[in-house]
Formats: structure tokens, sequence, C-alpha cells
């Protein structure tokens, strides 16, 4: 079934590699630096490429290294839903490095960031295309690490402490993790994320295990209550960290739980006991708040990072809701969704650089300055709030249907007042953007001729019309892998 | 090669001897006269451990006398682990030591300092080859004295008052340790670890109150050297008061040959039937549990960076007790483990302290803002030491503590992986102040210390600190070396 | 009651041992002077030595020196006498080191009292860190 292909390392070890070297040698040269960067965050598309074919005709890639723990080992595994992630992930993320290179120039100490970003990278491969929950972990601490530098990049008093905050709570969730993972280890003798479920049976040990679990990952997905460094953190990074710290990272905590409903404990486990409750509770809280107060910020990023609670709620609802319907639209809306939040980042990025405005209150014609800018920015909100034909009609029909079909229409209604409280926290801002008058006193900066450099606004329009294009365009293969995935894990 | 055992410690005693007197006359010797018997007794462990591993435990015989007349010296695979961690750690601290001393003590005590610290080598390494209880005794006592004198070397009021204190303290626990030895040998009437573990049950069915105060005089004695909480009260002082390198190797080994030794004392003297229905294994758990818990907690309010790191022993120590105590294979594992990586993350550690005190004369916490662009060879090190004290992959922190939890699942006391991970936990709390303000101080007080360009650790600091540091990371990447810890 | 004080009489000198090791450990812990530490440490070595001494000892044996290759008389174990040579040796050279030290520390402190000397680094401490605080 499995066939070795050397591809996933490479996938991973391109960037972690050239994460060192860049800052290694960033300081002294920094223009090949950042060439070096964005070359790193291209090349590893290709291995997605060439991955693609064996992973859509149904193929497993698996390579293992043993040397680390005996006798568990680094594994690596791409299957359906690994491919999606990592796809995704190195996708947006070589979107960002492009647009990043031209965000960050004149700021001071780009090689560690950069640097910083690649290890972000790295890491982010690592946990997707991840063959057990051992190596998992490993990256999972990388990533978290890898994180801290991104987030306290400006070094001032508030993102330091936004950091340590961050940092704190991570750790938190890496021990809940370390407890589960050997927990696993003692209980079902195995590690591998190959079988679909290796928990034999429910006991309290393996209670306690699924709430290490949920904790763990739930930390890093920003689900209630464990979201409060959020808040703090994704603001504070500069842009283009913001964009993949909400886009990306926040969905490797789902992606853990995804593998560990459905990998570890199996679906027979978790449909016959009561636990997914615990989660659909966690995640119906996590929407509603994070919706109602993103409407309440003032500060756009932080009203951006308020909203990626609210979409994290779905995604992990529909995990919870355990049918392949749900669940389909889960891995769906993780795709979407990391589209669309990088480019709404993106977008503020840009207004903050060209015009200095941050605030919400502030953005009254902006969008006559910066039309591309605004309309990307309008795409994407469309996109999350979920009107065709947007990405993310596609991803609440499918989970709608699946709420229905668990017989939990509760649901249903909580996605509606939820889109409708993203209309309200960003149709609003769009309106005055395009259409409210213009104070005097704006400062704005003019590159040749285009209202931003092109570094950065190409980018931002590939993200828009990707959150456009993966609804309309036939062969869907995202919403087909996600269908296939689904049902193969056993769910009907 | 039959006579490794003895030549180990020959070489380093012959060293400690030479250099007062070759000081006199040759000056130019000494560096060579410390480092040669070191890498000598090096060699020689490793063709032990050689032999060991294929052939079975080495026992040596002093004098050609066997036992029971004679002094044996018994080396298995795991004195073979002890001695391997002595020798990494110690051959790093001696060359650092070359580069330091000349700064920290007065001319003419330099060469003392050296000698007495190659009388605390020969004895550690004594210690771990004893196979006879009092022998044991005789090198415990000795590494005690040579460890004071490189404590009080500095001659300062603190440092004297610290070596006072540990003396005083570690003699109480000798004073009990040799009661209970008497103890033994009066009950078996053997000091052979071997025949008194053949004449314990014996002893055991006709006095077992007497075998009973003779293992807890012989553990409170070995826990008071081991520093476990709450016999720890001597450690803090006296591992920042003393001389850097000294407090890498008080740190690093002598506390950690102690555990060692009582482990010994315990399984192959007394036998672990004894051991058991004595309890003295679920005491030295819950002494444990408080170590970790207490002794990582006091670390967190410390100013000083070397106290900091000398309470944050209190914690990490209290870790390989945590999984002698729980006695099943993979936690014993866990602790010989977590002993190798911590003795070279705290040296390691404990180095770059001394280093940064040398360059830039800062060794206040708070003071360390901006170290990371000064220093940046000795921080990289630094953190990847103290990450690896906190656990996180791929170094070698991370493997002990998987062994340890997996060790308390096995043993089937859950409880102990929550101990274990609130100790991390507050490992990185202590851990992490320093670290971030040093690579990423907060803007508005960013000032480094000193005036700015490279200021990098003299060649000789800075080649121990990267050695170490690179150990750090290769015990957590390279597992094979888990696996040749104990069959 | 009689085997009681039988028993006693066997073994008065493991007695007076323990109860020379319990009055050396506890001059040692609650004595404040410094050099009555040192004394007490001695007296709780001794204590030892004489208990491992009286441990060899044979009712009615001979010191264990032969008279000739016929002499098979019954003989003292001499073992429990070499350890304590070595017990003497080491007890030695600590109560050197220890009485080298407290000298140090009478130079620097002008007190031997350990009590005394906490409370004039307490005093000092204060006085730093007033100074410090009025530097500002």
């Amino acid at each position: 079934m499995a066939e070795t292909s050397l591809l996933p390392l490479v996938a991973v070890s391109t960037p972690t590699v050239s994460g060192v070297l860049v800052y290694a040698f960033g300081k002294k040269a920094l223009s090949a630096a950042r060439v070096l960067t964005v070359l790193a965050s291209a090349l590893s598309l290709v291995p997605m490429a060439l991955m693609y074919p064996i992973v859509t005709g149904g193929g497993i890639l698996e390579v293992r290294l043993p040397s680390l723990l005996p006798p568990l080992g680094l594994t690596f595994r791409v299957d359906g839903l690994g491919y999606l992630f990592s796809a995704t992930t190195s996708g947006v993320w070589c979107l960002v490095t492009v647009y990043a290179v031209s965000y960050m120039k004149g700021a001071f100490n780009q090689a560690r960031f950069f640097a910083a970003l690649l290890q972000t990278l790295g890491a982010c491969l690592g946990v997707a295309t991840a063959g057990d929950l051992f190596t998992l972990f490993v990256f999972f601490e990388v990533l978290s690490l890898a994180a801290y530098v991104l987030i306290v990049h400006d070094q001032t008093q508030e993102a330091m402490r936004a950091g340590f905050k961050y940092l704190v709570m991570s750790i938190i969730g890496s021990l809940s993790l370390f407890f589960a993972v050997v927990s696993t280890y003692d209980v079902s003798g195995t590690l591998s994320l190959e079988s679909r479920g290796s928990i034999p049976e429910k006991s309290s040990l393996t209670l306690a295990i699924f709430i290490a679990f949920m904790v763990g990952f739930g930390m890093k997905a920003g689900v209630f209550p464990l979201h409060v460094w959020l808040p703090d953190a994704h603001p504070i990074a500069p842009a283009p960290a913001s964009a993949l710290l909400s886009g990306i990272m926040i969905k490797a905590g789902a992606y853990g739980i995804i593998r560990v409903f459905y990998n570890v404990y199996g679906v027979e486990l978790i449909t016959a006991s009561k636990w997914p409750s615990l989660l659909m509770g966690a995640s119906g809280a996590s929407m509603v708040l994070g919706s109602a107060v993103a409407i309440l910020q003032n500060d756009l990023k932080r009203r951006l990072a308020y909203s990626s609670i609210g979409q994290m709620g779905y995604i992990l609802a529909g995990v919870s809701l355990a049918n392949s319907h749900a669940l389909a639209g889960s891995i769906f809306h993780v795709f979407g969704h990391a589209l669309a939040k990088s480019c709404l980042f993106l977008c503020a990025g840009l207004v903050a650089s060209m015009t200095g405005v941050k605030d919400v209150e502030a953005m009254a014609g902006v969008g006559r300055r910066m039309p591309v800018t605004m309309m990307a920015f309008t795409a994407a909100a469309l996109s999350m709030i979920g009107i065709p034909p947007f990405n993310g009609f596609v991803s609440k029909w499918w989970l709608s249907l699946g709420a229905v079909r668990a017989g939990v229409p509760i649901m249903l209604g909580l996605y509606l007042a939820c889109s409708m409280m993203a209309c309200i926290y960003t149709l609003p801002l769009v309106v005055s953007a395009f259409f409210g008058p213009e104070p005097k006193d704006r400062r704005v900066e003019h590159t040749c001729g285009f209202e931003a450099p092109l570094g950065m606004l190409v980018p931002v329009m590939v993200l828009a019309m990707g959150t456009v294009l993966f609804s309309i365009v036939p062969g869907n293969f995202v919403l087909v892998l996600s269908n296939v995935w689904a049902e193969g894990a056993g769910l009907r | 090669m039959r006579n490794a055992p003895a030549l180990v410690v020959v070489f380093l005693f012959l060293g400690a001897f030479i250099i007062p007197v070759a000081e006199m006359k040759f000056r130019k010797l000494v560096p060579w006269l410390v480092l040669t018997p070191a890498l000598l007794s090096s060699s020689l462990v490793f063709v032990m451990r050689a032999r060991v591993w294929s052939e079975g435990p080495i026992r040596f015989h002093v004098g050609g006398w066997a036992p029971p007349w004679g002094i044996e010296m018994f080396v298995d695979e795991y004195t073979t682990t002890m001695l391997t961690a002595i020798f990494v750690v110690a051959v790093p601290v001696l060359l650092y030591s070359m580069a330091s001393i000349p700064h920290e003590l007065s001319p003419h005590l330099t060469s003392r300092y050296h000698a007495l610290n190659l009388l605390l080598l020969g004895s550690l390494c004594g210690m771990t080859m004893a196979g006879d209880i009092f022998n044991l005794y005789v090198f415990m006592e000795i590494s005690s004295l040579a460890a004071c004198g490189t404590i009080s070397a500095k001659g300062s009021r603190e440092s004297v008052e610290a070596s006072l204190r540990y003396f005083l303290l570690s003699e109480l626990g000798s004073g009990c340790i040799l009661l209970g030895i008497a103890i033994v040998h009066t009950l078996t009437g053997h000091l052979n670890m071997g025949l008194c573990l053949e004449s314990m049950p014996y002893a055991a069915s006709l006095a077992p109150s007497n075998v009973a105060a003779a293992a807890g005089l012989v553990s409170i004695g070995l826990l008071v050297k081991g520093a476990l909480f709450p016999l720890h009260i001597w450690l803090p002082d006296a591992h920042a008061a003393a001389p850097t390198p000294s407090s890498a190797i008080l740190s690093g080994l002598v506390v950690k040959v102690a555990a060692f030794a009582l482990w010994r004392v315990l399984n192959r003297a007394f036998g672990s039937e004894v051991a058991s229905s004595l309890r003295i294994f679920d005491i030295i758990l819950l002494m444990a549990t408080l170590g970790i818990i207490l002794g990582s907690a006091l670390a967190l309010n410390q100013v000083h960076l070397k106290r900091m790191l000398a309470f944050s022993t209190v914690g990490q120590v209290a870790y390989v007790f945590l999984g002698l105590g729980l006695d099943s294979e993979t936690a014993v594992r866990g602790a010989f483990l977590h002993l190798i990586n911590h003795a070279v993350a705290k040296a390691c550690l404990f180095l770059s302290a001394g280093a940064i005190w040398q360059k830039l004369g800062v060794s206040s916490i708070q003071k360390m803002a901006g170290i990371g662009r000064l220093m940046p060879v000795t921080m990289v090190c630094y953190s990847l030491a103290a990450l690896s004290m906190v656990g996180i992959p791929p170094l070698g922190g991370f493997t002990s503590k998987w062994y340890l939890a997996k060790g308390a699942l096995e043993a089937g006391r859950p409880f102990y992986v929550l101990v274990i991970l609130v100790g991390s936990f507050l490992a990185l709390l202590y851990t992490f102040p320093p670290l971030a303000s040093s690579f990423f101080a907060a803007r508005t007080d960013f000032r480094p210390v000193g005036s700015d360009g490279f200021r990098e650790a003299p060649a000789a600091m800075l080649v121990s600190i990267v050695i170490l540091g690179a150990a750090c990371l290769i015990m957590g990447m390279d597992s094979s070396i888990a696996a040749q810890i104990i069959r | 009651m009689p085997e009681m004080v039988q028993s006693v009489v066997a073994n008065h000198y493991y007695l007076v041992s323990m109860l020379l090791f319990v009055i050396g450990f506890h001059t040692m812990l609650t004595h404040s002077n410094l050099i009555k530490k040192i004394i007490g440490l001695n007296i709780m070595e001794t204590a030892v030595f004489l208990f491992i001494v009286s441990s060899g000892y044979v009712d009615g044996a001979k010191p264990p020196i032969a008279e000739g290759p016929w002499d098979r008389g019954p003989f003292v174990n001499p073992l429990p006498s070499a350890l304590i040579l070595t017990g003497i040796v080491i007890a030695v050279s600590l109560t050197a080191f220890a009485l080298s030290l407290v000298i140090q520390l009478y130079k620097f402190y002008g007190s031997l009292d350990a009590d005394e000397i906490a409370r004039i680094r307490l005093k000092e401490g204060e006085r730093q860190s007033l100074c410090e605080t009025r530097q500002h």
C-alpha cells in the first residue's frame, strides 16, 4: 500500500536547512538571504507537485528514520489528509514569503525573521507529513519555538509580553501532549498514525489521554478557553507572520485533533462515546465568542485574530460531528480559511504600511486609494462569510449538511449566526473604505504609480483569486480529496 | 588491561601529586600535567567499556588479594556509563579551567587548585568503581575534602562560608554512612558488596531492625551528598560561590556519583528485597517529587545567575532520584540518561555563565540584556543546554524525560508523569527569562553591557562550551547512545 | 528483665558508642560555636571507631600477632583495627581542613559563632542594599 519515497523528507528538510543558512550568513549578505528564502519556500512546492499524482491515485508515501528514540524514530507519511495540509502550507507560505521579502525592506534583523520563517515552514510541513505521533510531537514543539521568534520580532515591551504568554501556553500544551503521547504508547503499544484506531477501549485513563490531546492541540488551535494567547500574539507579529500564524499554524492544531480522532481513537470508539461533545461544546463557544468579540475590536489585526478564533470553531465543530460530510467540510474550510485569512492579514499589513491606518474607524476612503487591496480584502471577507461563489460557501454547505445529518441542527443555527456576525465585522469597514469620506491628514506613500509595490500586491491578488477559484473550477481536487479521506476514515 | 580500573584512579592521583612539585620548577608543564592524566584515564575508560560490553564485568583485586581478604574494584555496564559521563564532562571542564582559573584565583593558588581538581576526579572514579563499601567510604571522603578545597580556593568570605557549611553537612552524612557500614560489617562479617549481598538475607532474618538501621543510615548520608530535598541546603551557596569549573564539576558530577553510589549500595550490598521491604524507594520517591517541584520553584526568584543554576540542579538531580526510586527498568534507564544529560547540560550552563562573567562582568540575570549579540556562540550553546533541561526535542533532556515518563507508566504510577511535566514547566519559567532578554532584549532598555563589538570568550573556554553544547544536541539526536546506557 | 540486663551488659560497648554517636551528632547540629561543631564531628567519628573495634573483639583472645607458625590460638579480628586506622587518618585530615576554614572565617568576621556570623552577614546585606538605594 505504502511506497517508500524521500519526497516528504525533502519537503521538510529544504526549508529547515535553508533557514539555518539564512541565519548564519544573512547578516552579511542580506539580498542573497532574501533570494534564498523565496527560493527555499518555492522549492518546497516541488515535492508537493511531484506527490500529487501518487496521492490522488490513492497511494501513500512513507519514509522512516529510526535514529531518534529507539524503537521509535522520525517517520514521514503522506496520505490524502497530510497531502492537503502540506500542499496548502507550502502554497500559502510561498506567496507570503514573496510578500514578506518586500514588506520587511528596511526592517531590522531581517535575517533572523526570514530564518525563523523558513524554520516554521519546515516544522509545519513536518507536522503535516508526520507518520506517527512522536514525529508529530517533535515537529509541533519545534513549530512552537520557531513561531516565538516570529512573534517577538519587533522586540517592543508589548511584543515580549505577548510572546511570553504565547510561549508559556504553548509549552503547557506541549507538556499535555507529552503526557498524552507517552500514555498512548503505554496503552496501545504503538504511536503510528497508520491505523484506524489503535486505542483498544474506553477507560478513565483513555479519557484523560483524550482530554490531554484536546488541551495540547487545542491550545495551538485557539479553542475556547485556551485561546487567550491568540489575540495578543497574532496582531503583534509583523503582517506576513500574522498571516501565517492565523492561516496555517493554528490549523496544525486542528490537524492534530483530526488525526487523534480518526487515527488514534478510531471512528467506532469516538462515535460510541460521548467525548466528541466536549469538543463540540468548546468549538461552539469559540465560534460565538470569537465572532462576537471581533465585532467589538477597533484594531484591524486584533479583529481578524478574534475572527480566526471563530473560524477555528467552525472547523473543530465539523470534526466533532463525526460524519463524512462534516469532516469533508472541515477539511475544505481549513484550506479555504487559510487562503482567506492570509489574504486578509496581508491586506491589513499593506494598508498599515502604505497609509498608516491600523484602526477600523480610520479606514474611511482607503478603498479609493488602494482599490486592488481593498477588493482582495472584500473577496476574502465574502469567502469567510460564506457567500457563493466563494470557497467559504462550499465549506459551509458541507458543514451544514453534516450538522443536519448528525442530528444537531443547533449547529446549523450557530453557523448562520456566526456568518451574520462575520458580516457585521467585515462589511461595514469595506463599505466605509470604498464609499466613506477620506480625512484630510492621511499620509500616503506612492511607489511607481501602483498603489503598493508589486511584490506585495501580487501575492494578495493570487490569494484572493484562490478564494474564488476552488469553488467554481470543475474537478475541485481539494473537495474531492477531502471527501475521499473522510470516507476512508471509516465514516459514513 | 586487567589493571585498568586501578590505573584510571592512579593516573589522576599521580597527576595531582606531581603538579605542586612541578609548579616550582617547570611552570609551563602544568597545563599538560592536568590534561594528560585526564586523557589517559578517559582512554582507559573506553577500553574498559569495550571489554565490559563484550565480556562482562571486570573485577580487579587490589594487590592480587581476592575478597574477602582483599579490596575489589567492580566495573560493570552501569559503572562504565557513569565513568563515561564523568570524563565527557571532566575533560572539557579541565580544558576550560586552564583559561579561567588564572582570572578567578590568586596566582600562587592555581596549581594547587588543579591538583585538588584532579584529586576530586580521581576519587569520583574510585567511588564509582568501588566494589567494597568501606573503599567507597574512603573515596567519598577524599572527594568531599577535595570538593571543599576547591570551593574555598577563591578565598572570599562567601566561598569559605559555603565550603564550611558544605563540609559540616556532608560530614554529618559521612558519619551516618560510616556507622551504617560498621553495622553491616558487624551483621554480615563482610565488606565486599557481593559477599554482603549473599549474607544479607540471613542477617535480615536474624536482626531485621539492624539491617533497617544500616540501610537507613547509609541512605540518609548518601542523600545528603546527593542533595535531595530537604537535604539540599548546602548546595546553592556551595555551587554558586565556587570557581566556575568547580561549579560545573560539583553540579554535574559530584551529586550524581552520590546518587549512583546510593543505587549501587542498595542494590548490590543490601539487595533489592531488603530495599523494597524497607520501602526506602518510596521515601526517595516522595523526596524526589518534593525536590523537583520545590527545587525548581525556588529557582524562580533568584537574581544571581549561578545561584539560579544551583537551585536548578536541586530540581534536576531529583529527577535522577525519581527514576531510581521508581525502580522499573525503563525508569532506571531514564535516570541514568538524565544523569548524563544533566551533567553535560549543567556543565555547559555553568561554563557559559563563567565566560559571561569573565568577559563582560555580568553575574545577575537582569543585566543579561543583549548579550546574545556580543557573545553569540556562547549564548547559542547556553540555549541548547537550557532547552535540553526543559526537555525540548530533539535535545538530550527530552530523551531522558521520555524514558522517565514511560518508566513511571510501566511501574503503574502515572502520577509521576504529572510531576515530571510540572518540573519541565517550572524549568521553562526559570530558564527562559535570561534567554529571552539576552537574544530579544526589549528595545526600550536595550543597552549591551560593555562596548559593542564581538567579545567572545577565549578559545580554550569557547571550545569546551561548544563541545558540551554539541553534546546536548547529539545526545538527543542519536538514540543509539540511549540504547548503550544499559543493556 | 534479667535477659535485658544481661544483653545490656554484653553489648555495653555498642550502647556506649551509640550514645557517643548521638552526642556528637547532636553537638554538630545544635551548637552554634564552630569549634564545638568540629569537636562534635570528632566525637561522632570516634564513636563509630569504637563500635567497629569492639565488634572485632573476641572474648579471651590474644592480639593478632602470631608468634610462630604453630600459633593457632584465638586472635582478635585484625580487620576492624585496619578499618579504624584508615578512619582515624580521614578524621584527622577532615579536622585539620575544617580548622583551617574556621581560622579563615575568624579573620573575616572576628567571631567563632555561626549565629553571630549570620547576624553580621545580614546586617552587612542590609547596609549594602541601603547604600545601593541611596545612590539612586
